[in-house]
């Protein structure tokens, strides 16, 4: 067996091996696409609901899948995209909460009062809207940390408690209790503003 | 509006209910839309980011899997060869180290004292050094000592005593 016999099944299997690693990261490319259409919308809103600057949540969701990005060729082995992705873009979210702490969240809770969309309302009742909302808000920044991300999550719809219990990697029947305990804690923070602290 | 458990009625607590108007607000702000143009701009970061941090993989071996040197003859003569080398090396290595001249080894004495402290006296005896005692002076033998006068014994006769005249006490009249 000359050496050329012996060589040709070598360079053709790395000839197809990278034709595969070429198709492979098309692939990845192509699921990478369609999980941006598909979830950066959702991503965006989670951010927002925390962050409560467009801007920030928009870089949060940037940063989400750059993330993934590099955990691409891990995409197969995620049962559910949608609550994985949401998780990646929650604790980024946090992390960059932290950070930013020394911003009075004031500020954001009036800006994002005026936001908030109040179609069909008279001037006077969107005012009366904008104070009530940065009202509630104020209230929910108010609530103790656990509390307050069970409560932010499950205002998202689309999001059930088994699934907002594997974003925060806590029990369903956690997720239920501190519901349940934000809820009440909201209740008495709007009918007692300073019954807390 | 929300069909799940968790965001449905809340038939759990009455005080919750007040709760509604302010659970809305969060619910305004989960439902806001996303900035217009937001898939395309996460793409075109996507698109440029990775060129920064690509990274080489080996992912597959180097060699096609199913060639000549798989086979179990082609491994066991490179586990041989491999065996080989090793052991040949640490025999090279065994057989060029000369054994170094012997030590000078100094035979320390036993000590003197065996359970002593660890300190011998390597068998040097200790003299003390004799003190200059006082000198004292030579007796003198020709010296003539004076013995004080004996009266001489009479022989044959008692020895008289002499007797001590009293002065005689004249009368005083």
């Amino acid at each position: 067996m000359s050496a050329s016999q012996t060589l040709m099944p070598f360079w053709m299997e790395i000839a197809d091996r990278a034709v595969d690693d070429q198709a492979r990261q098309h692939a990845n490319e192509k699921a990478l696409a369609a999980l941006v259409e598909q979830y950066a919308t959702t991503l965006y809103r989670v951010a927002f609901s925390v962050l409560r600057n467009p801007s920030d949540a928009e870089d949060a969701v940037q940063e989400a899948f750059l993330r993934v990005l590099r955990h691409r060729h891990s995409l197969d082995e995620v049962r559910d995209h949608r609550v994985w992705l949401i998780r990646i873009v929650w604790n980024i979210v946090l992390d960059r909460k932290r950070r930013a702490k020394t911003r009075p969240e004031t500020d954001d809770v009036d800006e994002l009062a005026r936001v908030l969309p109040a179609d069909g309302l008279s001037a006077e009742q969107r005012a009366a809207a904008a104070q009530h909302h940065a009202r509630v808000l104020a209230c929910v920044d108010r609530l103790p940390a656990k509390e307050r991300q069970v409560l932010i999550l499950s205002a998202f719809e689309e999001l059930s408690s088994v699934e907002i219990a594997a974003v925060l990697g806590i029990t369903e029947s956690s997720v239920r209790s501190r519901l349940f305990r934000a809820r009440n804690l909201m209740a008495q923070l709007l009918e007692h503003p300073r019954s807390l602290r | 509006m929300n069909t799940l458990p968790h965001n449905g009625p809340r038939s759990d607590a009455n005080r919750t209910d007040s709760f509604g108007s302010g659970e809305d607000t969060l619910r305004l702000i989960a439902s806001l839309p996303a900035p217009e143009g937001l898939t395309d701009r996460v793409k075109a970061n996507l698109r440029t980011a990775p060129a920064a941090g690509k990274i080489l993989m080996w992912r597959a071996p180097l060699f096609p899997a199913r060639g000549w040197m798989y086979t179990s003859l082609a491994r066991g003569a490179a586990a041989a060869a491999i065996v080989c080398i090793v052991a040949g090396g640490g025999w090279r290595i065994y057989s060029h180290v000369q054994p170094g001249p012997s030590a000078k080894v100094v035979v320390m004495p036993t000590p003197a004292t065996p359970a002593g402290s660890g300190f011998s006296t390597s068998n040097a005896t200790r003299v003390p050094d004799t003190l200059a005692h006082p000198a004292a002076p030579a007796p003198e033998v020709n010296a003539v000592q004076k013995v004080p006068a004996q009266p001489k014994a009479v022989p044959g006769g008692k020895a008289k005593k002499k007797k001590t005249t009293r002065p005689a006490v004249a009368p005083t009249q």
